[in-house]
C-alpha cells in the first residue's frame, strides 16, 4: 500500500493539468443568491452565531487539479488580502468532486487541508493570529468561518501522570519510524440514534466529515513532522450498538463496544474502531479503550505505563508511548491554533 | 440533548501485558470536584474518599434511577466513577448485586471505572463482586426539588481483567450521599 499511495500522488500531480482560469478555488457566494432548506439554514445561523464566530461566510469549492501545479497551490481565501502559496503533503484524488488536500503555506508560518466529498465540503486554514473552518452546508455550499481566537480556552494538555520522559529516543528520527504504517480506522455510526441525530441536521453528513477531517489532520501532522511513512485511513458503516445502560454508563459501553465489534474489526482488518453516537453522557465528549487495560497473555513489559512525550517540529505533534512490547503510539495533535485535540491509537 | 456526538475511540490491539510483582498500582485518592450536583463519601479500600455525585433517571420513564459518584484529579480530569443503577425512585432498602447492564433484575447493579490521562482513557471494567453482599439504603426521595440521599454500605468490585496492572478488587464501605437528579 505504501507504493499504491505513491503512486497516487505521482499519478495526481503528473497528470493532472493546471487551468489558469479567472475562477477562484474558494469562491465567496452572497448569501442573496444561496437557496438553502429551512434545516440548512439553521444550521448556518447556529454556525455563524456561536460566540467564537468572528466572520462567517457562505463559500463553493471547486475542483483542486483545476487550480493546483505538481503539489503547488495558490489561491486567494475570502478576507486575506495576499495570495497564499501552499504545497501539498498528503493527498488523496478520487475524482473532482471526492479528494483530501492538505499542504503548507510556503509564503508564511500555517496549514491548510480541505476534505471534499460529493456530499459536503470541509477543512481548514491555519494561518499566522488566524483559523479558518470550512462547515459544510450542503453539497454544494459550505460556511466559512473565522474562528476568535480570543474565544478559545488557554488550557493546555495534561498528560498529568506522566511518570518522566525518555529523552534518548528521538521518535521523529528515521531509524525510530522505519516501519511503515498504513492505521486503518473503522467508523462505526450507532444506529438509529445518530441518524435520528443526523435527521434533525442541515446536511446530514457534517458529522461525517468533520470525522474525515480530524483523521486527515493527522495525516497532516505525520507529514508536517516528517513522518512520511505513516498513513490514517478509514471506513465507515452502520452498526447496531445494544449496550446501551440505563442510566447511559459511558465506562460499561466501551467495554461493551469493544466485545461487539470485535469480529467486525477483524472482519474489516482495522486497527481502530470509533463508533458515533447521539447519545449524551455527562462530562464526557468521548472515551478511549486504554491499551494498557488488555492483558491477554504475560510477558516483560506491561504494568509499567510510562508515557513518553516526544515534540516534533514546534510541538505539532505529541508522540506519547506506553511501555507495551507492541509498540504503541498514543498521538495528539495540536490542530492548529484552535486547540482541538485528536488522539488515536498508531500500530507502529 | 441530542445534540452532541459522542466520539468513541476503541483499541482493541491485542497487547501482551505482565503484572510485575509487587508492582500493583495504587489508586490514588483523587479529588471530590466541584460537587455543584451533589456529594458522596466513603472509606474506599480503608481510606477517607470523597466524591461530585449526580442521579439519572431511566430513559425508559421508570420510576429507577442511576446514581454516580465520580472523582477528578487536581486538574478536573475524570479519574473515577462509582455507578448504582435500577435504584427504585422510593425510600427503602435495596440489595445490590449484579452489573448494571441486568436491568430489571430486582436488583441495583454496579460498576465500577478508572479513568487515565486527561480523563478519556478508560481503565479496565469493575464489576461488582456478587461474592460480597452489598446494601444500599434510600433515605430521602425528594421529587419536588429533585433531590435523593441515602448511604450504602459494602459495595465490592473485581476487575474483570487478569493480571491487570490495575488492584484485583475495590471496596467501599460506610458511603453516604445526597445528590440531585440531574436528568
Amino acid at each position: 500500500m505504501k507504493n499504491c499511495f505513491k503512486v497516487s500522488v505521482f499519478f495526481f500531480i503528473g497528470v493532472l493539468i493546471p487551468s489558469l482560469t479567472t475562477a477562484q478555488l474558494l469562491q465567496e457566494r452572497p448569501s442573496s443568491e444561496i437557496v438553502l432548506s429551512s434545516t440548512e439554514q439553521a444550521f448556518a445561523q447556529k454556525i455563524s452565531t456561536q460566540p467564537d464566530t468572528k466572520t462567517a461566510k457562505y463559500i463553493s469549492i471547486g475542483d483542486i487539479s483545476q487550480y493546483e501545479s505538481n503539489g503547488i497551490l495558490n489561491f486567494s481565501l475570502p478576507g486575506i488580502l495576499v495570495t497564499l502559496q501552499s504545497e501539498a503533503v498528503h493527498v488523496e484524488y478520487t475524482s473532482p468532486n471526492d479528494y483530501i488536500w492538505s499542504a503548507r503555506f510556503t509564503n508564511q508560518p500555517g496549514y491548510m487541508s480541505i476534505v471534499s466529498k460529493p456530499e459536503g465540503k470541509a477543512g481548514f486554514f491555519q494561518l499566522p493570529g488566524k483559523f479558518f473552518s470550512i462547515y459544510p452546508v450542503n453539497s454544494t455550499v459550505s460556511l466559512l468561518k473565522e474562528i476568535d481566537l480570543a474565544h478559545l480556552s488557554s488550557e493546555g494538555c495534561g498528560w498529568v501522570e506522566s511518570e518522566g520522559t525518555n529523552a534518548e529516543i528521538n521518535w521523529c528520527e528515521p531509524e525510530e519510524n522505519d516501519c511503515f504504517s498504513e492505521i486503518d480506522v473503522l467508523i462505526l455510526v450507532s444506529s438509529p440514534d445518530v441518524q435520528d441525530w443526523f435527521g434533525t441536521q442541515g446536511n446530514p453528513w457534517q458529522a461525517l466529515i468533520t470525522v474525515i477531517q480530524g483523521i486527515e489532520s493527522v495525516n497532516l501532522a505525520f507529514a508536517n513532522s516528517g513522518i512520511a511513512n505513516k498513513q490514517v485511513r478509514w471506513r465507515a458503516e452502520q452498526f447496531n450498538f445494544t449496550g446501551y445502560d440505563m442510566p447511559l454508563n459511558l465506562g460499561n459501553d466501551i467495554v461493551d463496544l469493544a466485545n461487539q465489534a470485535t469480529n467486525l474489526r477483524e472482519q474489516r482488518q482495522a486497527d481502530v474502531v470509533i463508533m458515533l453516537t447521539a447519545n449524551d453522557y455527562p462530562g464526557f465528549a468521548g472515551v478511549a479503550s486504554g491499551p494498557s487495560t488488555e492483558c491477554p497473555a504475560p510477558s516483560e513489559n506491561c504494568g509499567k505505563v510510562i508515557y513518553e512525550t516526544i515534540s516534533c517540529e514546534s510541538g505539532e505533534i505529541e508522540l506519547v508511548t506506553k511501555n507495551i512490547p507492541a509498540g504503541l503510539f498514543f498521538v495528539r495533535i495540536n490542530s492548529g491554533n484552535n486547540q482541538s485535540i485528536h488522539k488515536i491509537i498508531v500500530q507502529k | 440533548m441530542k445534540q452532541v456526538i459522542v466520539f468513541f475511540i476503541v483499541s482493541l490491539l491485542a497487547v501482551s501485558c505482565h503484572k510485575d510483582q509487587g508492582s500493583e498500582f495504587v489508586i490514588p485518592i483523587y479529588t471530590p470536584g466541584p460537587r455543584d450536583t451533589g456529594w458522596g463519601k466513603a472509606k474506599r479500600d480503608g481510606q477517607n474518599w470523597e466524591a461530585t455525585a449526580f442521579a439519572r433517571k431511566h430513559q425508559d420513564g421508570k420510576n429507577y434511577i442511576g446514581i454516580d459518584l465520580w472523582t477528578f484529579s487536581e486538574e478536573g480530569f475524570n479519574r473515577e466513577t462509582l455507578s448504582l443503577n435500577e435504584i427504585p425512585l422510593a425510600v427503602g432498602k435495596y440489595v445490590i448485586k449484579g452489573n448494571i447492564a441486568n436491568t430489571y433484575d430486582g436488583f441495583i447493579g454496579g460498576f465500577y471505572s478508572i479513568f487515565q490521562d486527561d480523563g478519556d482513557v478508560a481503565g479496565p471494567p469493575y464489576d461488582h463482586d456478587d461474592n460480597d453482599k452489598g446494601i444500599l439504603e434510600l433515605t430521602k426521595v425528594d421529587t419536588v426539588n429533585n433531590i435523593v440521599a441515602g448511604k450504602f454500605d459494602r459495595v465490592a468490585f473485581k476487575n474483570r481483567k487478569e493480571n491487570s496492572f490495575f488492584p484485583e478488587k475495590v471496596i467501599f464501605e460506610n458511603g453516604s450521599f445526597e445528590m440531585k437528579i440531574i436528568q
